[in-house]
């Protein structure tokens, strides 16, 4: 393991980065996250479900995703899953980590944070995209910045 | 001097909140992948991550100082030793050896065996010996050490993903800067 603050010291400089070489462009910043995020996620849940059966069901996948995968990355598992039964998931995490530590500028006019948390979209594609389901993660963040719905549609890749 | 720095460096990183390194290895591997995108050019590459690590370094100093409870070091060879066995220790849960001191004990190796950063990556042979994969550190060095008065100048040169079998790294103190002068003021 690593402590914890390295990957967040080292998340925020990335954030950055990705804001400044797009020149604030959100969409295109995105973009770049929700990529970023889509490697990251395919390639860690590879070694995470070493254990687990080959071919799971979309249920099985987001169960795999609100615990194992979220506990590798933020120590807590999910705490909301809710499901219209109809391919559509929403996750949600009373605590997100990332949202956590962060100083906001107040005077500045981009408050939401909302790149901090586009990259965990991303990786929740990813991850699924390795069980074979192609799906787009979205979220909204609410209140106190800590609380973060994952919404997540499903379709089969 | 060794002993007591690694009893400290393992005593706080056994007190540090841990995550899974894999989660960061592929996150830096996939940023140094978008970077080598953006920029094309091979030594902006290099470059950049150096200035990513520097805006790391000078906010990562104060919590390591917080965290360690290390005070002032009354000589370089000190704070080498302060930032191979606790600072290496305390955030990437590895210690480095220090090397190579020149005669006015103004320059050291700093060898990574086992640098995390670089788990799992293999390097195409058209990057070999141009990119400096893990470059970053080189600018935490040089961040966190210029908010405790040393400018120096870090350098890699050797990294273990181009051949060389290890990973190290060329510090240089250039100047102890004044304690009157604060940082950003000219």
């Amino acid at each position: 393991g690593i402590s914890t603050s390295c990957f967040e010291f080292f998340y925020i400089e990335m954030i950055e980065y990705i804001m400044k070489s797009t020149e604030n462009d959100k969409i295109q910043a995105f973009k770049k996250l929700d990529k970023l995020g889509i490697k990251v996620g395919h390639k860690l849940v590879e070694r995470l479900s070493l254990d687990t059966n080959l071919f799971p069901d979309l249920l099985d996948s987001i169960k795999f995703i609100c615990k194992i995968f979220w506990m590798s990355i933020f120590k807590k598992t999910i705490d909301g899953l809710k499901t219209n039964h109809k391919g559509v998931f929403v996750l949600t995490d009373n605590k997100f980590q990332w949202l956590q530590h962060l100083s906001f500028d107040p005077t500045s006019s981009n408050k939401d944070c909302s790149e901090y948390v586009q990259f965990a979209c991303g990786l929740i594609k990813g991850a699924m995209l390795n069980f074979g389901y192609k799906c787009s993660v979205t979220f909204e963040i609410q209140q106190i910045y800590s609380y973060a719905p994952f919404k997540v549609m499903t379709a089969i890749a | 001097m060794n002993k007591k720095y690694d009893k400290l460096g393992s005593d706080v990183f056994n007190k540090v909140e841990k995550i899974n390194s894999e989660l960061f290895t592929l996150t830096y591997g996939a940023l140094v992948t978008q970077l080598i995108k953006d920029y094309e050019d091979i030594e902006q590459v290099n470059i950049k991550l150096e200035q990513m690590g520097y805006n790391i370094g000078i906010r990562l100093i104060e919590e390591f100082l917080a965290k360690s409870g290390i005070g002032r070091c009354t000589d370089f060879t000190e704070t080498a030793e302060v930032i191979a066995k606790v600072g290496f220790k305390m955030f990437l849960g590895v210690t480095c050896q220090v090397t190579d001191w020149d005669t006015e004990k103004k320059e050291f190796h700093l060898i990574i065996d086992d640098n995390p950063l670089s788990d799992f990556v293999e390097l195409p042979d058209h990057l070999k010996h141009k990119l400096y994969y893990s470059n970053i550190l080189c600018g935490v060095i040089r961040g966190a050490l210029e908010m405790v008065q040393m400018k120096v100048k870090c350098t890699f040169v050797k990294c273990s993903l181009s051949d060389d079998n290890t990973c190290s790294i060329k510090v240089v103190l250039e100047e102890v800067l004044s304690d009157l002068v604060p940082v950003g003021y000219d």
